[in-house]
This record gives C-alpha cells, structure tokens and sequence, in this order.
C-alpha cells in the first residue's frame, strides 16, 4: 500500500450528487449517446450521398485502416468514441470491410492509455517495471490478436460472416425490433429534429452532413468522458464486491470481473488503468492481472452494441454487424490466444520484457509508446499514400 | 528384512510430513497474499479515478527522463 500517495495524485472522488440524480444524468448521456450516433449516421449519408465507399477509398488497404484505427484511438484515448463513430459511419455507408480494421485498430490503440497510467509510477523501479508489464500486457495481447485475426479476417472473413448472421437476429431493418415498433427511432426522433433543425439554415446537404457529423463526434466525445466519470463515482462499490469476490478463483472469474466492471463504468480505459497501481504494489500479479484485462476487452464492446440499438432503416443490420464484430473479435482473441497454451505465454512474455527494458532505460518507453502508437501507424499510411 | 521395511515406513511417514508441511505453507502463503489482495480492494476508491491521471503520469515521465538525460 505505499503507492498511494506518491503513484496516484487524483484523489478519490466521493459522490457530490443523489443516485437518483446520478442515474437520470446517466440515462441522459445514453440518450445523447445514441442520438449523437444517429446523427453521424445521417451526416454520413448526407455529406456523401452513396460515395461513402470511393470517399473511403484510401482505407480500402486494410493496415492502413487498421494503423488509422490505432493512431486514431490513441490519440482520442477512448475505444467506446472511436467505435462508436464507426458504428455511426456505418450507418452512413462506410463499407464494413473497411470498418473491420478500423475496429481492431481501436482495440490496440486503447491500450495507450493504461501504459501512460503506469508511467506514474517511474520514481519506483520495480512499482514500475510492474506496473508497466500490467499495462502493456494489453496492448501485447490486443497486438498478437490482431497479428492472427486480421489475416484470417482477410482470408475466410469469420468475424465478417458470424456478425452478419447473428445481426440479423439482433435488428431488423427498421432498428433493434421489438414486436415490429421500432421504440428507439420513436424515442430518438426528437433528438434527431433539434440536430437537423441545428443544421437546416446549411447551404446544401453535403454541408449539413459535414455539420451533424462533426457535432455527433463532438457529442460522443463529451459523453463518453461524462458518462465514465459519473459512472465511475456511482459504481466504484459495486466493482470493489465484484473484484473481491474474484479473488481466489482463477482466470474465468478474473475475466469476468474484468469484464462486468468494464460494462458498469462503460470504459475499458478506467478499468485498465485501475488494475495499474494495483498490479504495481505487488499485491496483484501478472498472471492475475492478464485474465482481468482481457475481460476489459469483452466489457467494452457494450458501448459500439448500444451505439448500434440508435440506427434505424436498412442500415441498421450493418451497424449492428459491426458492433457484432468488434465483440466477436475479442471473444475469438481470447478464444485463440488465452486456451491455446503456446499462445498463451506470449503476451506476458512481451510485457516482462518490455518492462525489464523500460526499467533499465527510459528511452525504450519513449521508443515503444511514440513507435508502436504514432510513428509507424504514420508511416505505414504515408507509405500506402505514395 | 522387518527392520528395513520398518525404516522404509518411517521415510515415507518423514516424507509425507514433509509434503503436508509443505502444502500448509503454499495453503498459508496464498491466504497471505489473498488477504493483501481484499485489503488492497478495500481502498478501490483511492484506485478508480486512476485513468485521470493521464496528464501527471506523463509529465512525471517526461521530469524523470530529463533528469536522467542530464545525468548522463
């Protein structure tokens, strides 16, 4: 427990607010969620008329996709935005096979932020190399998953086809179906009026989809980071009976905690960084730590599955589809790389050495966060781009 | 004949303690390190606003990787 007070200058944040006041700001901002996703959806449709495809032509290259998924992610430094806008997009006519790089590139590039958590506890050499390897132990994972499913995708597409079956299960073509009444188009039209009323003065429709799209994007970046924060106040005693109880109870608990607790604060970068200081007192190891944040991978995939409930009319089966891909992707990474054993050891093989080089030299931190998270996303792009 | 089986009963009676010894401390020392763990978890609320520390974790960094660079 010495880490603290030296490791963690935010203080803990005691509920200011009622429950009651919390939860209403809580359904408000899901509101808000899924009308700013609907938003970019029809900004989309609007701006590119049934060009979204030649639009998007510069991305039909997967690793370009998958680079500006990354870059894009870590610079944003939310997953639940990133695939949330690509939902919308989607939604717009954004092909789903230049949508599904994109997502995988989000996955990696959320990573970022729990490595930048662990950089607090650098005065620590050993706090920090351990730290350090519970951070990066999930961008090593969501790196191999990609490593072995981006190709299989290329190849036989199973994420592609498994989404598309089930999706059609889960919506219809008139949105998410219940009993043939399409409930969310009815709840979010009033929301979708005030934004195309916003946009209507717009000389013509390419400008007024520009204007949605922008104002959606800045909507889900404002409630994403609300949503968390007020989430984080009014669940931190639920996710401490769910943490407590796994304890003891190997690596299936371990990932379900991971993920339930993920689900409840809507963000895997909280419950990622939340596991740092843990794992850099000690008292949490490695191994317990890996199964945690693979669940964080399962949890997070709840925000792109609601973000897709906000899209009615014939696009509403592709936007499912794609939120379907983004959890299938992680369930078939956990699948492939945690059961089979010689794949099992890699990630945390990756992030002790890792963190072995970052405790001996800053400069491999500097070198593996700007390399893997801005340099080469960039230059791969510039390269394809030439 | 019966001593030797005798003295072989008696080593495998040390063994078997040994390995019971053995176990109650793995028993103990998971106890241990599960008990550090519940006491950890009791503070969640210090630990759960973590990811905010984004901004000061990496001007920490960067502090400690200039003092590094100047001792060099």
């Amino acid at each position: 427990m010495s880490s603290h007070a030296t490791s963690l200058p935010a203080d803990a944040e005691k509920p200011a607010t009622s429950p009651w006041l919390s939860w209403a700001l809580v359904i408000t901002l899901i509101y808000l969620l899924l009308a700013a996703v609907g938003a970019i959806g029809d900004g989309f449709k609007m701006a590119t008329g049934n060009n979204a495809k030649e639009l998007f032509a510069f991305a039909t290259n997967p690793f370009v996709g998958l680079m500006i998924g990354l870059a894009a992610t870590a610079l944003i430094q939310s997953s639940s935005t990133v695939t949330s806008i690509i939902v919308g997009m989607v939604a717009g006519g954004l092909p789903i096979t230049i949508a599904i790089p994109l997502i995988m590139g989000a996955n990696i590039g959320t990573s970022l932020t729990s490595t930048i958590v662990s950089l607090g506890h650098v005065r620590n050499g050993e706090e920090f190399r351990r730290a350090f390897s519970a951070a990066t132990v999930h961008d090593a994972f969501n790196i191999v998953a990609v490593a072995i499913l981006l190709p299989l995708e290329l190849a036989f597409s199973p994420l592609r086809h498994t989404a598309e079956a089930l999706a059609g299960f889960v919506a219809s073509d008139t949105g998410v179906d219940m009993k043939s009444i399409n409930i969310m188009k009815m709840v979010l039209s009033p929301a979708s009026d005030v934004l195309n009323g916003a946009v209507s003065w717009m000389p013509g429709k390419i400008w007024m989809g520009v204007a949605l799209i922008i104002i959606g994007i800045a909507m889900i970046l404002f409630v994403v980071s609300a949503i968390g924060k007020v989430l984080r106040t009014v669940m931190v005693g639920k996710a401490k009976d769910i943490m407590h109880r796994s304890i003891g109870r190997g690596p299936i608990s371990g990932m379900a905690s991971g993920a339930a607790i993920t689900v409840l604060v809507q963000s895997s970068s909280t419950t990622t960084s939340l596991i740092v200081p843990l794992a850099g007192t000690g008292v949490f190891s490695l191994k317990q730590v890996y199964p945690f944040t693979l669940g964080t991978n399962i949890g997070t995939c709840i925000t792109a599955l609601l973000a897709a409930t906000a899209i009615s009319g014939p696009t509403a089966i592709l936007a499912m589809q794609i939120a379907l891909v983004h959890l299938f992707f992680n369930i078939f990474g956990i699948a492939i790389i945690y059961i089979l054993p010689f794949l099992r050891g890699i990630p945390p093989a990756i992030a002790t050495k890792l963190a072995e080089l970052a405790q001996r030299n800053k400069l491999y931190v500097v070198a593996y966060m700007g390399g893997v998270f801005f340099a080469l996303p960039l230059l791969m792009i510039g390269i394809t781009q030439l | 004949m019966p001593v030797n089986k005798h003295r072989e009963t008696e080593n495998r009676i040390r063994e078997l303690r040994q390995s019971i010894d053995e176990l109650e401390q793995q028993l103990l020392d998971t106890r241990k390190a599960e008990n550090a763990q519940h006491e950890t978890l009791d503070h969640l609320d210090e630990y759960i606003n973590a990811v905010d520390t984004k901004v000061s974790s990496l001007k920490l960094f960067w502090s400690e990787l200039k003092r590094e660079w100047a001792s060099l």
